[in-house]
């Protein structure tokens, strides 16, 4: 067998080029079996205690958040705390807030699966599932912010008797296209990417409903080779279809304030700005619901640490690209000379209403991730947790900071206001939480969690050139790899 | 299905390049890189002062596109290290090579840092120069004496007032009918008038605050820049960029062929740690060279996407001079063995993501601005939308920039053919010509003329002298350089893995 100081071509050591071999992606040798039984026996199985201790808070989350919105429709928007100056509360902070935690979903399928980053396996389907409930939060801002929710048909470009035409030139109006878009398009990618595995579950189901249901879902998946051939393609092509969709839905966000002439919104530097912040804040929210999930359902040998370190270091980056937009920014507002752009930051950073909420947010986006340059502070999942939630905390600040802080002081100094939110805006947001963690807690019993099918394609014995790998290692007298004969099932 | 490649086929110090077997190209370069150079600068010498000054608007242009070229190469170098990367091994030595032509650029751009080619690129010096110049004025020994008397005038009429409210207060105080309010009412009265004196007393001119006020009269917008747009600071950062951008792809170059020669792994974590550190100095670097050279050409302009816009260009025709130059060794046969189609393909694709998001970028900086319409950031836009200009953009950045290479790439066959992938990745070299010379030259005329003329008549031939003398002296540098160490690093532990790339 290898010893440390076999020496290899030119002076490489055995060990050491051991010491850079890419880390699988499943560790401990699983085999396919395991990782289907594992994977299925979540929802196949009996939750455990915990899924109920935090579900049944979650839906009475959920519950306030529809006692809110039954209370808002039936009062009146007046119930929240914008109003002017301050016109944009906490409806729309929240509202970008969701949206850009909705990004890392179809961001991991789609461009990292363009990029052909195998990693992504692991964590897809969660990271997709958390768009779409996320997603859903977000949609629920603009709609009700409309005031009339009944009316709320308006927002789609459907001419009508009393001839009410949308305003195609208000970015406001781009959003609505490009949030329904995302959704829709996110939501087929995800279920075109369960097929194989609602297969899978409906294969080792009993007869009955659930077997039934599984079946319908299926859509007669058997997984031949035709099926697969078509079901890549697809995959493949809607994976292209997203990726722009991705990038366009942050960045029609971002118009929403970019396009006007307010001080503070208008900057040329939004659009991307806001893509790598959305890509930031939605890594940040799947580690915070993967961590525990990997824990509790014992899966750390599909989802390893290497998953995790990737993503922090994803954090780390977009992080730091959000600190350089930042900095940008004050660069400009000092050199573009211009009084009212240097006030608006003279308020964010020096002395304002809201100047705390800049400070937090800087900490929080700009300072927190850098630990992750440490591989250490990396591989430490309460660091990486609590990094994560810096970060969520930190991308709220951000649209916070946007938003109120610059509506607060506007050109007039006589129409100078402070906005706080009422009890309705604070109950409302913590029930999107509610709500948010009712669905993924309901996607965690009811849906594999984890892409089935694709982690097995990502088994070092899934590459067509296995054998001949290992034929060159042992050549070399490095440990082969591969699976080891199982020995136990869990 | 192929079989896997092995390192142990490889000869163990990789590949020579021999530059006898292109030495017609190569003395081509330098006799074209080295004789225009030359002759430009002897006609700039002789010719008159607004071809002159036009003219440096030409060198401008070519050293700034041959430089986003190297500091695309930096780029991926660095992104290759950073995360890890294994396909592009077999392709790094070239991304090397083409950063580390750094210092070519350095030295390309020193004439432009003399005072005549410098004030006629960048106004603000001049304008600087006008700001001093009326601050001295303003505080000139008759100014300062006719504020000083002015300082003295206003002590004086508080020193009255204050006597006067004082009589007033003695006198009124001194009457029984004055009433408590009455009293504390003058009161008041003589503590105002006493805190207004002692402002005046305090608010004695003296030269600098006269100069400072003077240069605010004269130049609000450069005023309030001052910090950043100085001489001093300017040459500091010249500079600074420089040590920054070149030591890091000197570091990173040096240390991957002396993993060559002693297949060290040290180097290997070394490249990766320090691409990591590079990184953010790498974006901070560009970025400001980039305001400095091209958004100051109008020091009132400014935007916020500026850097991401010069960088996004950087990286997709680095990646395009990278396809050619690659396609090009290969049919002089080097890296015969090591380059496969897959390769071909990936850096196809990443030549189409960076026309997309260059695309993306540069939309979105213009609709933003267009949709604003803010007076002093639609002032770019609108230079470049007068005369030809508009045309010029429509067809060559909108339609020939994105969405013929858009189009052209789309599928996955025209990224597997060598041939095929390398004439769009010309195509796309010429349009990114096309921008950097959008970005510069319009400029030049209203700059010159003060507004008259949107174009020098003739200048345009010197653009081209310009563009051909840096061109050949890259390409000499190039090749010369790429002849210092084997084609590919043969010693880097990920080589199997990038020669068994698989898209």
């Amino acid at each position: 067998m290898a010893t440390e100081t076999t020496t290899l071509r030119g002076g490489v050591k055995a060990a050491e080029l051991e010491g850079i071999k890419r880390e699988s992606l499943v560790l401990n040798k699983r085999s396919m079996q395991w990782i289907t039984d594992r994977i299925c026996g979540i929802v196949e199985n009996r939750q455990p205690f915990i899924w109920w201790i935090l579900f049944l808070p979650s839906v009475v989350l959920a519950g306030c958040l529809m006692f809110t919105l039954v209370y808002l429709v039936s009062t009146g928007v007046g119930v929240w705390g914008n109003n002017q100056p301050v016109a944009w509360g906490w409806a729309i902070v929240n509202f970008v807030f969701w949206i850009g935690i909705g990004h890392a979903g179809t961001l991991i399928s789609a461009i990292l699966f363009l990029t052909r980053q195998r990693w992504r396996t692991s964590v897809n389907r969660s990271a997709e599932a958390m768009t779409l409930f996320a997603v859903v939060c977000a949609g629920i801002y603009p709609g009700f912010h409309v005031g009339r929710f009944w009316m709320v048909w308006f927002l789609a470009p459907i001419p009508n008797a009393n001839a009410i035409w949308q305003n195609f030139k208000s970015p406001l109006l781009w959003d609505v296209f490009a949030v329904s878009t995302y959704f829709t398009v996110s939501v087929i990618f995800w279920y075109i990417g369960l097929i194989p595995d609602l297969a899978t579950l409906r294969d080792r189901s009993k007869a009955g409903l659930r077997k039934a249901l599984y079946g319908i879902f299926a859509l007669g998946w058997r997984g031949g080779n035709r099926q697969w051939r078509h079901y890549e393609m697809g995959y493949l092509l809607l994976a292209a279809l997203s990726t722009p969709l991705v990038l366009s839905v942050h960045s029609v966000v971002s118009f929403d304030f970019a396009t006007s002439v307010v001080p503070g919104w208008h900057t040329t530097i939004f659009p991307p700005y806001f893509v790598a912040g959305a890509i930031f804040g939605g890594f940040a929210m799947v580690l915070t619901l993967m961590l525990p999930v990997r824990k509790l359902y014992g899966l750390e040998d599909m989802f390893t640490g290497k998953h995790i370190d990737n993503m922090a270091k994803i954090i780390l980056l977009t992080g730091t690209i959000v600190g350089y937009a930042y900095i940008m920014e004050l660069f400009i507002s000092y050199y573009g000379a211009n009084k009212f752009e240097a006030d608006a930051f003279y308020l964010r950073i020096v002395n304002g209403p809201y100047t705390w909420a800049y400070y937090c947010m800087f900490f929080c986006n700009v300072i927190s991730p850098q630990i992750f340059w440490f591989e250490k502070a990396r591989k430490n999942l309460w660091v990486v947790f609590i990094v994560a939630n810096f970060v969520n905390a930190g991308m709220w600040f951000e649209r916070f900071v946007i938003i109120p802080t610059t509506l607060a002081r506007d050109f007039l100094p006589g129409q100078w206001g402070y906005y706080s939110p009422t009890w309705v805006e604070i109950l409302m947001f913590c029930g999107t939480f509610g709500l948010f963690l009712s669905l993924f807690l309901l996607f965690i019993r009811f849906l594999p969690v984890i892409a089935i099918a694709e982690v097995k394609g990502v088994l070092p014995e899934a590459d067509p050139h296995y054998p001949e790998w290992t034929a060159l290692r042992k050549k070399r007298g490095l440990q082969p790899d591969g699976p080891e004969v199982e020995t136990s099932h869990h | 299905m192929s079989a896997i490649k092995s390192v142990d086929n490889l000869p163990n110090d990789g590949e020579k390049f021999d530059s006898s077997k292109v030495a017609l190209v190569k003395g081509i370069s330098l006799i074209l890189g080295g004789g225009l150079t030359a002759l430009f600068f002897i006609l700039w010498l002789f010719l008159p002062g607004q071809m002159q000054q036009s003219m440096a608007y030409s060198w401008l242009f070519a050293v700034v596109f041959f430089m986003t070229l190297s500091i695309g190469g930096i780029f991926w170098t660095l992104l290759h290290h950073a995360t890890n990367s294994g396909w592009g091994v077999v392709v790094r030595r070239l991304m090397e090579t083409l950063g580390s032509l750094i210092p070519l650029y350095f030295i390309l751009a020193l004439p432009l840092l003399l005072p005549g080619p410098r004030d006629a690129l960048w106004e603000w010096f001049e304008a600087r120069q006008e700001m001093i110049q009326a601050g001295k004025d303003h505080s000139s020994p008759e100014h300062l004496e006719a504020a000083k008397a002015e300082w003295g005038q206003s002590v004086a009429a508080a020193e009255k007032k204050l006597a006067a409210v004082k009589a007033k207060k003695e006198k009124e105080s001194a009457t029984a009918t004055a009433t408590a309010g009455e009293k504390y009412n003058l009161e008041q009265q003589v503590i105002a008038a006493e805190g207004k004196l002692e402002v005046a007393k305090a608010s004695e001119p003296t030269a600098e605050e006269l100069a400072s006020e003077g240069q605010l009269h004269a130049n609000v917008g450069l005023y309030k820049k001052r910090g950043y747009l100085n001489e001093v600071f300017w040459y500091a950062r010249y500079v600074g960029y420089f040590l920054v951008l070149g030591g890091i792809i000197y570091f990173l170059r040096s240390w991957s062929i002396k993993q060559d020669q002693t297949g060290d792994f040290r180097y290997f974590r070394w490249m990766r740690r320090g691409s990591c550190g590079f990184l953010p100095l790498f974006a901070a670097s560009w970025t400001f060279v980039v305001v400095d050279w091209l958004m100051a050409l109008d020091y009132t302009w400014f935007s916020t996407m500026w850097g991401v816009y010069l960088f996004a260009g950087s990286a997709l025709n680095s990646m395009a001079i990278l396809i050619a130059a690659l396609t090009w060794l290969r049919s002089r046969g080097f890296l015969k063995d090591v380059v496969s189609m897959e390769h071909y393909h990936i850096m196809g694709k990443l030549m189409f993501s960076f026309v997309v998001f260059w695309a993306y970028i540069a939309f979105s900086q213009f609709f933003l601005i267009w949709y604003a319409n803010i007076t002093e950031e639609t002032k770019f836009y609108l230079t470049r939308n007068t005369a030809y200009w508009n045309a010029y953009a429509i067809g060559f950045l909108v339609i020939g920039h994105f969405f013929l290479p858009f189009a052209g790439m789309l599928l996955r066959r025209v990224k597997t053919v060598p041939y095929v992938l390398t004439g769009i990745a010309l195509w796309n070299l010429c349009m990114h010509v096309l921008d950097i010379y959008w970005i510069i030259i319009p400029e030049r005329g209203p700059s010159l003329t003060q507004g008259k003329e949107m174009v020098i008549p003739g200048a345009i031939y010197f653009d081209i002298l310009a563009f051909v003398a840096v061109g050949g002296l890259t390409v000499f540098l190039f090749l010369s350089r790429l002849a210092k160490a084997s084609l590919y690093p043969c010693q880097d532990p990920r080589l199997e893995e990038s020669l068994n790339l698989v898209n």
